[in-house]
């Protein structure tokens, strides 16, 4: 399998960027990405990493509830991640968001585990007070609720590997890309093995509350991103049908359709891409 | 509920012959209000628990994930859906609307385990723990399906 280098059809003289792996960033780029995400928490507005993760879930409104279980899953995540790497460099720092390849690590990546005698801000993020106030209120069963034993919680927290939760195989993700031929099993399908790795990392990442106040949905949605592209690869005749085409993913104002190659949003999978030096 | 189990459910000819090629069993009106969890489906396995092998030979077919919402966080009859929309209304659906999940199924359909005219059909609802998973009363669904495609 093998990503395509065709100009976007956007802006085809402009070299798009590819999104890389998480455990094969140098040294300099992960700094990169940390210092962007520090910059990020730093900003108390809607430019900030509050205001972007509370978009997922709390605070109120859910804008994710037209995306879960629903045709605009991948679409809307799609817009959701180039929003969340636009604001990411806006901080200064030139980085794209890196995917975490949870087949072949089945683990959290050490490059977004906790540093001894430092903070990693790919490990933990802070979570706002409204969301944690709006959490505590959550009814029902307190045993069946995370988010009250989370709610109290000031910083991300991680729980991977419970009893009762399991990653998606290699063979599952294989036969995913190659059966399942239409987009809306696709989605379907592909959308309960993202299920089964938040409930994996578990903590603020196993429910939708505060998902993505964890630094790791991020690059766990860019390599659900990631295997949607590939499939669109190889099925590039499979497209989703109009009425979800023309949908709107709130709040990001953009519609299905216009991001349904991720090349005009500006950036791509490519395995590999290497500069080569031309002219004098 | 925690545990949903159909008995000797008739199976179509074309299923009995089988003379299909993919087989799903969908569900219909599954409520995500509550804690994220996973629904293991096994067929003719009415002893299945959750140390049962998540193997084909053992009647494990597949399974469906909920990534949930865990609660309610508005103010009085914010998560509840409206029974009626407008015809008119063109907002998004309530974000609680009840999914759809599609668990295929052909691999355990065509298991020698599957063989004959009747099958048993039982999900688990497997919520994770710190130290052990456990059944929990989370699965609610309206319908359920066996689809087959030749």
């Amino acid at each position: 399998m093998s990503p395509t280098g065709a100009p976007s059809p956007l802006r085809p003289a402009v070299p798009i960027r590819q999104r890389p792996s998480v455990t094969e960033l140098s040294t300099a780029q992960l700094g990169e990405l940390r210092a962007a995400f520090t910059a990020l928490q730093g900003k108390a507005d809607e430019r900030g990493y509050q205001f972007l993760a509370g978009i997922h879930g709390l605070p109120i409104p859910f804008y994710c509830d037209q995306a879960h279980g629903q045709p605009a899953f991948l679409p809307w995540h799609r817009a959701y991640l180039y929003r969340f790497e636009l604001a990411l460099r806006a901080t200064g720092h030139d980085v794209a968001l890196p995917w975490w390849d949870w087949i072949t690590v089945p683990r959290v990546p050490e490059q977004l585990d906790q540093l001894a005698g430092e903070d990693n801000p790919l490990f933990s993020q802070p979570v706002n007070d409204v969301a944690r106030a709006q959490g505590e209120k959550g009814e029902g069963d307190p045993e069946d609720q995370e988010e009250r034993r989370l709610a109290p919680l000031t910083h991300t927290v991680r729980e991977e590997g419970r009893p009762g939760t399991r990653l998606p195989t290699k063979s599952q993700i294989e036969h995913l890309m190659t059966e399942y031929k239409d987009f809306v099993s696709f989605w379907q399908k592909l959308e309960d093995y993202h299920g089964n790795v938040h409930v994996w990392v578990g903590g603020h990442m196993g429910d939708i509350p505060f998902a993505a106040y964890d630094p790791i949905f991020w690059m766990h949605h860019a390599m659900i991103d990631r295997l949607w592209r590939m499939w669109q690869l190889r099925h590039p005749q499979a497209s989703f049908p109009e009425n979800v085409a023309v949908e709107t993913m709130e709040p990001f104002n953009l519609t299905a359709k216009e991001v349904l190659d991720p090349t005009t949003l500006g950036y791509d999978y490519a395995t590999s891409a290497t500069e080569i030096a031309v002219g004098g | 509920m925690d545990r949903f189990q159909v008995e000797n459910v008739s199976l179509q000819r074309v299923v009995i012959a089988r003379e299909f090629t993919r087989a799903d069993i969908v569900f219909y009106g599954v409520e995500h209000k509550g804690p994220s969890y996973e629904a293991l489906v096994f067929l003719n396995a009415p002893e299945a628990t959750l140390d049962t092998p998540l193997d084909v030979d053992e009647g494990f077919a597949g399974s469906f994930v909920i990534f949930g919402h865990a609660g309610c966080y508005g103010d009085e009859g914010h998560c509840d859906v409206p029974s009626h929309r407008d015809p008119f209304d063109s907002r998004p659906p309530h974000g609680l609307t009840p999914q759809t999940k599609m668990v295929e199924v052909t691999e355990a359909l065509k298991h020698p385990r599957c063989a004959g005219e009747r099958l048993t059909i039982t999900v688990l609802p497997v919520v994770p723990g710190r130290e052990r998973a456990r059944q929990a009363d989370v699965l609610f669904f309206t319908g359920m399906r066996l689809l087959s495609y030749r």
